[in-house]
Order: C-alpha cells, then structure tokens, then sequence
C-alpha cells in the first residue's frame, strides 16, 4: 500500500452539513467532489473549512476528463491545486473517462474503446497531471453502459496498462465493477483477481438502480447490494484494508442511516479479519479467492 | 514561472469517437404535446446517433447499440434539465416543465454547456431568450433575469467588509470621496411582478403552481449567511445603492439623489440615510473602501 489507510468514510454533501456540525459522527474522514468547491466563495468554502477542523478530506472529482481529445485544462488543475492546498488532501483521483468534445463538456463520465493507444495517450496525459498536482493521483474505473468492438483488450487490462504506465493509483469502485459486469457480461472476480493491489489508494462503495432490460445504472441511491459487498471483503483482503469511502448522491437517507450504512464496511472488515485469524492465524496472506467460494 | 507542459495528441480515431459520441448524446428530445400544449412526452432522437458510432457498439441480449446509446443521451438530458428546474423554479413554473424543458433544450443546444462546473450552465440564458420569438416576454426575461441573481449570489467571491469600526481609521472626507464597494455577490433587483415572493413560496412553502401579479418594486440579491437572500427596498434605498453600484462616490452619490428629490423626500433621505447604512452594514453589504488610512 502505497497510502495510509484513512478509514471508513462517506461522500460529503449539502445535506449533510448540519448534523456533521451538530453531533460530529463516528466517520474517520470525507470525500468531497473537488468541483462543488473550486468556487470563489460562499457556503461551500465555509462549510468545508468547518468540516477540515474536524476530519481528514480527501478530494475527488469528475470533470478532469483525461481521455478527453483535448489537451489539459491547466487552469483547472490549477484550481483543482489550489484546493489540494486548502484541503491538504493525501491524494486527488478523477475518472477513467472522457468528459468533453471541443469546448462541449458533457458532465458525464463516458467511456472509451480500450485501445493499446488509447491507454498509451491517457498514461502520458495521466503521469503530467501527478507531475502538475505534486500529490499522488487515483483514477477510478468507470461503470459504464456501453462497450466498442474496437477494444482490444478487456476494461481490466486496460485500468491496470494505464495506470501502470502512468505509474499513479487506483481509485477502485467496487459497485462499478459489478455494475459493469451485468452490463457487460463478464465475470467481477476475473477483473478484481487481476488487479495489482499495491496501487490501490482508497475504495469506493455504492447502491445501483436495475433498469427494465436488467441493464445497471450507477445512481448511487440505494444501499449496498449483497453482491457488492463479497466483491469489497476480496478487496479489503488483497489490499490488507483502504480508505472506503461511501457515495450516496440522491434520494438521501437521514444522516445516521447514512452512517449507518458506511459502517456495513466496517462490519466486513472485522469480520474478514476474525474469519482470517481463525483460518490463518498471523498469517493473513492467505489464498483471497477462497474466501469468496 | 515555468509553463506547463505539452498535452499529448490525441489518436485521430479518438477524436472521431467523441466528436459523434457528443453529438448523440447531446441530441434534443422529440417531444410530443398534447393537443391541449399541456401535457405530453419525449422520445429520444436515435435515428439521428452517428452510423459509424453505433456500428461500433456491442449490443447485449435485448438492448441494441442504440438504445445503449441513448441511456447516454437520456442521462445528459435529464442531468441538465434536473439542475435548471432546481436553479429556476419560478421561469419552470410560469412556462410549465414540458415548455420549460423544451426551452432548456433549445437553449442547450444553441449555448452547450462550456464549463466544468454546473453553475455556469445558465450564464448565456438571458442572451437566448432576447432572440427567442418564443419565450421572449417580458416575464420569462424577468424570472430568468431574478433567478440567476441568486445563482451568482451562491459562490460570487467576497471581499473583506466594511465595518463601522474601521472608519475611523479613514478620514470622513476620504470616505466621502471614494466609492463604496458593495460585495461581488450583491445586486440589485427591480421587479414588475412579484417575482421574489414567488420564489420564496415556492423555496419555503413547497408551492407547486404560482400566479404572478403586477408589481413594481426593488429588492437587493445578496449572499446572506446561509445563501443567497433577496431584502426589500424601497425606491430612495435602490436609487443610492443602485449610484453606489456604479462606482459613484458616496458623498456624490447622496448630492446627486438630492438634487432630484421634493422636499418631502429630502427629508426621508436624510432622516433615515444613517439607519439604512448601519443596516446594510450589518448585512454585510458593502466591502472594506480602498483608502489609505489617514496619516
């Protein structure tokens, strides 16, 4: 592991200030969508600086777009720089994804065919943004509802040959690997056994919504499926634990529930190393891919 | 300061992805009205998805490449039109959320969005809406005019406020002779409907339909401290602010007004003038003078 482990925490959003301020809740830190506060002023410097005198934030954004044709936005990184300064964020991570077409930006998360030049330009793009930042950058694994018959290689082998040939981190949503393996039909376990582990910085878990045709949509306004769950207690096992972070963005829970719903992790968590204790002892390097038989 | 480095190019055959890929996803809605213009619904446009796109999509069990195509299409509408109907609820409400979307849709595609953040979505609506035959009215104008007020007055920067106690670090006559800065976040309003109270029925109350009424009036947009706020004024407050806005100096501002007032105004000016200011400072309106202190 390549970073601290930060904990259990959850997604930061508006709904959520009054009672951060009001009972300061059991989380070990925040996430926050580095767009919402790369603003000149107003509540949301406010808030995030009256949530930064209590917990750790770690800054996340969407709007990057390092696949996009374009070239950097370093006005941007420029800002998104500035913000890293205030929040003193351990690392920064985006997507794995295009975002905008000329000066059209989409604000969405798309995907691209999973070419060797595709990876190749992204790397490139992706190790001047690490430069640029000065603190280690995550790219997370999209889910996604589209694949190109000019892929030349599976979502996996494409996440790993970028991220290794920029030689940056691995921002993992678990929910996304599932959601994309019923989309796509692949296996989840054949994507998460061929990750290298040592890169990944933190892990992100969410609810997904089913569409009339079985398809998945990453809504991110439902708990935790089952499912998502066994996939993040093989990933908590390969990487000896990581930050995880929570993302709940619409149709919010009371905060507590929300809460509440973070902590399942922590239930995973202990309960993987007691299994791991009783079967191994000290030794909990044991074989991952039997805990999920 | 060392500039940045070179972006790599990208592979031709990414641009071309994304330049169609942009395309379809952005591509209006076909929307059918009912005959009465009331109600109705959209159809996504899939004909109109760039052939050679699709034929590079995999299809999965029942789901063609276009329809995978359009839950892109579908999200990016639906991402848009969610944040303006949040952002505008009082335009939403007067023209109806099918008029209303379809307006946004217009909108959106002759002014895509340019930024990557959302608050900067609408920065152009005001410029469409004075080329629109169709929404080009003066409510519309209006509605659309207050509600992005308060988009600005949410994040506008803010600069360190004038409090009374620093006057008297600054000679009277100094403060007289500069402009008073009002904050970046602070505006002024002038309704001809009673716009602003539809708007805090809606925001407060949960209202579902408005009835606008005629009015003409005054208010203040500004960022109070848990948002943006509108306050009242009355014609004598808005014409000050409205000369302090303008960068005019405050003792020019105040000559200027009295030179255009009846007695009876002239006295309302100057028996309330210092009430107001201690006010207005309270609410943070005005931003620290840049004068040098006197020596």
């Amino acid at each position: 592991m390549a970073a601290k482990n930060l904990g259990i925490g959850i997604g930061l959003r508006v709904p959520h200030y009054a009672a951060i301020q009001s009972t300061a809740p059991a989380v070990d830190f925040f996430e926050i969508i580095s767009e919402n506060f790369m603003v000149e002023g107003g509540p949301p410097l406010r808030n995030l600086s009256r949530v930064l005198e209590q917990y750790p934030v770690v800054q996340h954004g969407v709007s990057l777009g390092i696949a996009s044709a374009q070239g950097l936005d370093f006005e941007y990184l420029d800002r998104l720089k500035q913000l890293a300064r205030m929040t003193d964020t351990p690392w920064l991570s985006d997507h794995l994804c295009w975002t905008r077409s000329g000066s059209h930006h989409s604000h969405d998360l798309l995907p691209v065919p999973y070419t060797e030049e595709n990876a190749t330009y992204i790397a490139d793009k992706a190790r001047i943004v690490q430069d640029f930042i000065e603190r280690p950058f995550a790219l997370e694994n999209l889910s996604s509802y589209v694949s190109f018959k000019s892929s030349q290689m599976t979502e996996w082998e494409f996440y790993r040959r970028v991220i290794e040939a920029a030689d940056i981190y691995m921002m993992l949503d678990v929910n996304n690997v599932y959601v994309s393996s019923v989309n796509h039909g692949f296996d989840p376990m054949d994507y998460l056994r061929s990750l290298p582990y040592e890169r990944v910085i933190q892990v992100h878990v969410a609810g997904h919504t089913e569409l009339a045709d079985g398809s998945l949509l990453d809504t991110h306004n439902r708990p935790v499926r089952d499912e998502v769950w066994q996939l993040y207690r093989y990933v908590h096992q390969r990487t000896g634990g990581v930050s995880t972070i929570l993302e709940w963005d619409a149709d919010f829970l009371g905060f507590e529930d929300t809460v509440a719903q973070a902590m399942i992790a922590r239930r995973h968590m202990t309960e993987l190393h007691d299994s791991l204790d009783e079967q191994f002892g000290d030794q909990v390097d044991g074989d991952p891919d039997a805990l999920t038989a | 300061m060392r500039s940045p480095p070179e972006s790599p190019i990208a592979p031709a055959s990414l641009c071309r992805l994304q330049e169609a890929f942009g395309r379809a996803i952005a591509a209006p809605f076909v929307f059918d009205s009912t005959p009465d213009g009331q109600g109705g619904d959209y159809q996504l446009d899939i004909d109109s998805y760039d052939a050679e796109l699709v034929a590079d999509i995999r299809p999965r069990g029942t789901t063609s490449p276009h329809e995978r195509l359009g839950i892109y299409n579908q999200q990016y509408w639906f991402r848009l039109l969610s944040t303006m109907q949040e952002e505008y609820p009082v335009t939403e409400r007067i023209l109806g959320t099918l008029e209303f979307n379809k307006m946004v849709m217009a909108y959106l595609t002759r002014f895509p969005p340019d930024s990557y953040t959302l608050t900067h979505l609408s920065d152009r609506l005001g410029q469409f809406l004075t080329h629109q035959h169709r929404w080009n009215r003066g409510l519309i104008r209006e509605s659309a005019g207050l509600e992005y007020l308060f988009i600005r007055a949410f994040d506008a920067p803010e600069r360190p406020a004038f409090h009374p106690s620093s006057q008297t670090e600054y000679h009277r006559d100094e403060i007289l002779a500069q402009p008073i800065g009002l904050q970046p976040h602070w505006f002024l309003f002038e309704e001809h409907w009673n716009l602003v109270e539809c708007r805090q029925a809606i925001k407060q109350e949960g209202v579902a339909t408005i009835t606008p009424v005629a009015r003409h009036g005054h208010w203040a947009v500004y960022r109070g401290p848990d948002g943006p706020r509108a306050h009242r004024l009355n014609w004598l407050q808005a014409r000050l602010l409205d000369a302090l806005h303008r960068g005019t100096p405050l003792g020019q501002a105040c000559d200027e007004l009295v030179e255009t007032l009846d007695g009876n105004d002239v006295q309302e000016l100057a028996g309330n003038i210092g009430t107001w200011f201690a006010r207005w400072v309270a609410m943070g309106w005005f931003a620290s003078p840049s004068v040098e202190p006197a020596r």
